[in-house]
């Protein structure tokens, strides 16, 4: 093979793999469009250039902090399952699998076995309904059946299924679909946690819990932006989140290092770090109103 | 016949770079998530197919009342991650290279705070030598503190 004929092949073969990485602009029902996505970047970057990811939040971690902040279980907040039936698009279905996953971690979180169940059915139809079936090994569905009753163990493969499915849709160029499902997620966590809140007023604690989501959403916004790429089923979700960015702006919070602790032995630090929130209820009533605005027209 | 040739060689390559992530994905499953141990992964893993000297950064929130457990994990042709936390203030908190390189390592906070987790995969000991690429990972897991 000449030289002219390998620098043409690998020209090509550079055009067609940005346009592969790269897609284009989408609209509703655009999420098979290619999507150059984080994990794309860590395979296609040049040598010593930085790959920055955004840390999103985790369905089950943010159902641990509104427990452990001494919440209460109120099933009547929760989205429907029977509900799922109406979602018809695909932005719909995605961000509303967030949703029902939120759901499903809040159920399992304070043990509510006969929700969970529930909500497991329609995460997984949902899921099917999407063109994830690929996703999920038959043994998963199976061990998060017989696990039912045990809350770790569910809480675990909750955390299990939505990897498979996020590593799922990565794999075949749909990060638009995992952005959706995360910022839905999100939206209901948040949504949960405001209603809680409003339900036990003197609970301060959940307060500064939402107050301090402003950090969440700084990355969240900066992940969607990376995720978009054109689809605007996402840059119209990132909008929403960004009009909850100006309301946080009412939100002070100041960040102070701390004396930080090794432990002798090893394996552990410990950051004592200091935290200022200054949680204003007029801002915190203006944010939940928002959070249950843009949530209800998610699930609607 | 030249067009075709074109042709196959660029599939394939597109191919060979999603076999590759996919690769990455199952090493993750397979070898990596175990270290977790009892911490719950935090939805996604960062990182992918890497080259020697490639670095990385993820933003984000530790929370209190939360305890995390960052996990470095590549395939034994790159070698160890040097892994460094570092507060919003741009102080580092914590910097594996002052404990061997571990791999594995636990954190809590006593507040809310964002941070930045740097990974630099080893870069080759032979400048000249063709850099190798293969998988590195970071992974991130919490559990509640109480």
């Amino acid at each position: 093979m000449s030289r002219t004929n390998i620098r043409t092949i690998f020209l090509l073969t550079a055009c067609t793999l940005t346009l592969w990485s790269c897609g284009g602009a989408g609209g509703e029902e655009a999420e098979n469009e290619d999507q150059f996505t984080e994990e794309d970047a860590s395979g296609l970057v040049n040598e010593g250039e930085k790959v920055v990811y955004y840390g999103t939040p985790s369905l089950v971690e943010v159902a641990s902090i509104m427990e452990s902040s001494g919440a209460e279980f109120t099933p009547e907040l929760l989205n429907d399952p029977e509900a799922s039936i109406n979602y018809s698009t695909n932005n719909s279905k995605a961000l509303n699998l967030g949703v029902y996953g939120a759901d499903l971690a809040y159920a399992a979180m304070f043990k509510h076995t006969q929700e969970s169940i529930n909500y497991l059915k329609t995460v997984k139809g949902m899921a099917e309904d999407l063109g994830m079936s690929g996703a999920f090994e038959t043994e998963l569905l199976a061990t998060i059946e017989t696990n039912i009753n045990n809350r770790d163990s569910l809480l675990d493969l909750v955390t299990d299924f939505y990897w498979s499915a996020d590593a799922y849709l990565q794999d075949n160029d749909r990060s638009n679909v995992a952005a959706l499902i995360i910022a839905g997620g999100w939206m209901e966590s948040m949504y949960l946690a405001c209603n809680m809140s409003s339900i036990s007023p003197n609970n301060g604690e959940i307060k500064t819990k939402i107050a301090e989501q402003k950090l969440i959403l700084k990355n969240l916004v900066l992940f969607m932006e990376d995720a978009a790429k054109g689809d605007q089923g996402v840059i119209d979700m990132n909008e929403k989140l960004k009009e909850l960015q100006k309301i946080y702006e009412g939100i002070e919070i100041t960040q102070e290092t701390g004396v930080v602790e090794t432990q002798e032995s090893g394996g552990e630090t410990v950051i004592a770090n200091e935290t200022t929130v200054n949680v204003n209820n007029t801002v915190l009533m203006e944010l939940c109103a928002k959070f249950g605005e843009i949530r209800n027209e998610i699930v609607k | 016949m030249h067009n075709l040739k074109i042709l196959v060689v660029s599939a394939g390559l597109i191919l060979s770079s999603q076999i590759l992530f996919s690769q990455c994905r199952t090493f993750a499953k397979n070898t990596c998530e175990s270290q977790l141990e009892d911490y719950m992964l935090n939805g996604r893993m960062y990182g992918g197919y890497m080259v020697q000297g490639q670095e990385t950064e993820l933003f984000i929130v530790l929370s209190a009342g939360q305890k995390y457990r960052i996990v470095g994990c590549t395939k034994p042709a790159l070698g160890s991650v040097w892994i460094q936390l570092i507060d919003g203030n741009g102080k580092v908190v914590f910097d594996n290279s002052e404990h061997d390189l571990v791999q594995t390592w636990d954190i809590s906070v006593k507040s809310t705070q964002e941070f930045r987790l740097r990974t630099f995969v080893p870069d080759a000991k032979n400048k000249s030598a063709t850099r190798i690429r293969d998988c590195s990972l970071l992974l991130l897991g919490s559990k509640s503190a109480s």
